[in-house]
């Protein structure tokens, strides 16, 4: 017979879990099989000391206490408790000033009140503001200075009324005089003009003068550089002309001693042959 | 076993303890705690972790119980719940990067210290003394095999839990369980022989 109990079947033999006819088998195979036996009996001796391995004592055993409260607050308890922690948080922020911030400038926390720098808008509002308010201050000065002079010139008018009416004979002399006094005043403006205009031009024409000077002064460079450049381009093709010459007449040289020698030789040949 | 004389009982506390009787729940707690302190203790042979996953245990089992429908299959539902945490408890402890060589003395060698003084009580101190010894080298054996096998043993041999139940709870087939079983009897055994630990040991301590 060659059947042989399992790894499987012998676990189950060991621990008594296998059904009667596969038990009858195997007790079959224990008595035809010694060494089987053995092995079995090792197994057995094996799970007999390992059961030498008491229980430990436990410490006594945990106890579940009955929910105390009902489980609704159970539930909501946390809720509570955050929404308290924030109400704590606030209420010491509102005493102790603290403040958290944020916005277009990013997160900003601290005590007392933020100082935050101003954006662009803010930046323009004011500075239309500030215009405004000078544009408003000068009309009211040129008003006022308006208002002074129409004062000053009724004044004026008054008085020469006054004293038209009352000196009509000193009126003809200063009549001149005023006239007098009218011509000197438009000379000295007509020469302010003069002078202004003047200083105005010499200014513009430093200017114009400067861009002049500085551009003719370009030109000139360029130019100067630009008949440098051609001298020099000259110079080498002078100097490149030379070499060539000189090459040449080199060359002719050369090939005027050889055509001599070739001469030369043709002599000694015809003299040979001749005296041959 | 011992368990089986109380399978009736644990089934009506558990009825009693889904109903939400404390009393009831309490019962079911001291009547298993035992045991499932002993099953974690022998898994990581230390006190403070088989308390640990001994309490986390209990704690899912008072949330879970309501969701355990069918109360004869309690047994294995909470020893799947044990060795559930058993795994989360190893899979921390190697996670946790401890220097090997700072372990400083555990509970478990003051318990030995201790209970190595208080043996002059007993007739034969030799006998008491060579006692504990065998139990230190049986849990060291234990703790040497592979997790899955050193879990298998333990139900089967100090649990005394069916095959049929230890597949139920570790998931798998009742075929690796026996396969499992064998590898792990036969590495016992190689030890207990290298230990020279063998039945005339015993014999003399007895």
């Amino acid at each position: 017979m060659s059947y042989k109990p399992t790894q499987e079947e012998i676990i189950d033999y060991l621990y008594g879990e296998l059904d009667e006819s596969k038990k009858a088998q195997i007790d079959q195979y224990i008595k035809e099989h010694p060494e089987f036996k053995s092995e079995l009996e090792d197994l057995e001796g094996t799970r007999m000391l390992m059961g030498q391995l008491e229980d430990e004592e436990v410490p006594s055993p945990m106890t579940f206490m009955p929910a105390q409260g009902n489980s609704e607050w159970l539930y909501w308890r946390k809720y509570v408790a955050i929404a308290a922690s924030f109400l704590l948080l606030f209420t010491f922020g509102k005493i102790s000033g603290f403040s958290i911030n944020y916005g277009e400038e990013g997160f900003q926390a601290g005590f007392g009140t933020i100082e935050q720098g101003l954006n662009a808008d803010e930046v323009q509002e004011i500075l239309q503001a500030d215009r405004e308010a000078l544009i408003s201050f000068m009309m009211d000065n040129i008003e006022s200075v308006q208002d002074s002079l129409g004062y000053e010139i009724n004044t004026i008018q008054a008085s020469f009324e006054h004293r038209m009416n009352a000196q009509p004979e000193t009126l003809q002399i200063s009549d001149a005089v005023v006239d007098k006094l009218l011509d000197q005043q438009k000379q000295d403006l007509m020469d302010q003009m003069a002078e202004l205009s003047e200083s105005l031009t010499d200014n513009y024409r430093d200017i114009f003068k400067g861009l002049y000077d500085s551009f003719s002064e370009d030109i000139t460079t360029q130019r100067h550089d630009d008949l440098r450049n051609i001298q020099a381009a000259f110079t080498t093709l002078e100097n490149a002309t030379k070499s060539d010459q000189e090459k040449i007449e080199e060359a002719l040289f050369n090939l005027s001693q050889e055509v001599n020698a070739l001469v030369a030789q043709n002599n000694n040949n015809n003299n040979n042959n001749n005296n041959n | 076993m011992k368990e089986i004389t109380l399978m009736p009982q644990t089934s009506f506390l558990i009825a009693a303890a889904k109903d939400g009787d404390p009393v009831a729940l309490n019962q079911l707690v001291r009547l298993w705690y035992k045991r499932i302190y002993n099953f974690a203790y022998k898994y990581f042979t230390d006190h403070d972790l088989a308390m640990e996953v001994t309490q986390k245990t209990f704690i899912s089992m008072n949330k879970n119980l309501s969701s355990l429908k069918d109360e004869s299959s309690f047994k294995s539902w909470i020893y799947r719940i044990a060795s559930n945490y058993c795994h989360e408890e190893v899979r921390r402890q190697k996670r946790k990067w401890v220097f090997p060589f700072m372990k400083v003395q555990g509970k478990e060698d003051q318990d030995f210290i201790q209970n190595t003084e208080s043996t002059f009580r007993e007739s034969n101190p030799d006998k008491e003394f060579a006692q504990l010894e065998l139990k230190e080298l049986l849990k060291k054996a234990l703790s040497k095999l592979p997790e899955e096998q050193r879990m298998v043993v333990i139900m089967k041999e100090y649990e005394g839990l069916k095959i049929r139940e230890i597949a139920e709870v570790m998931e798998i087939s009742e075929n690796t369980v026996k396969s499992r079983l064998y590898y792990a009897l036969g590495s016992l055994k190689k030890l207990l022989e290298q230990w020279n630990i063998n039945k005339e040991t015993i014999h003399y301590e007895l």
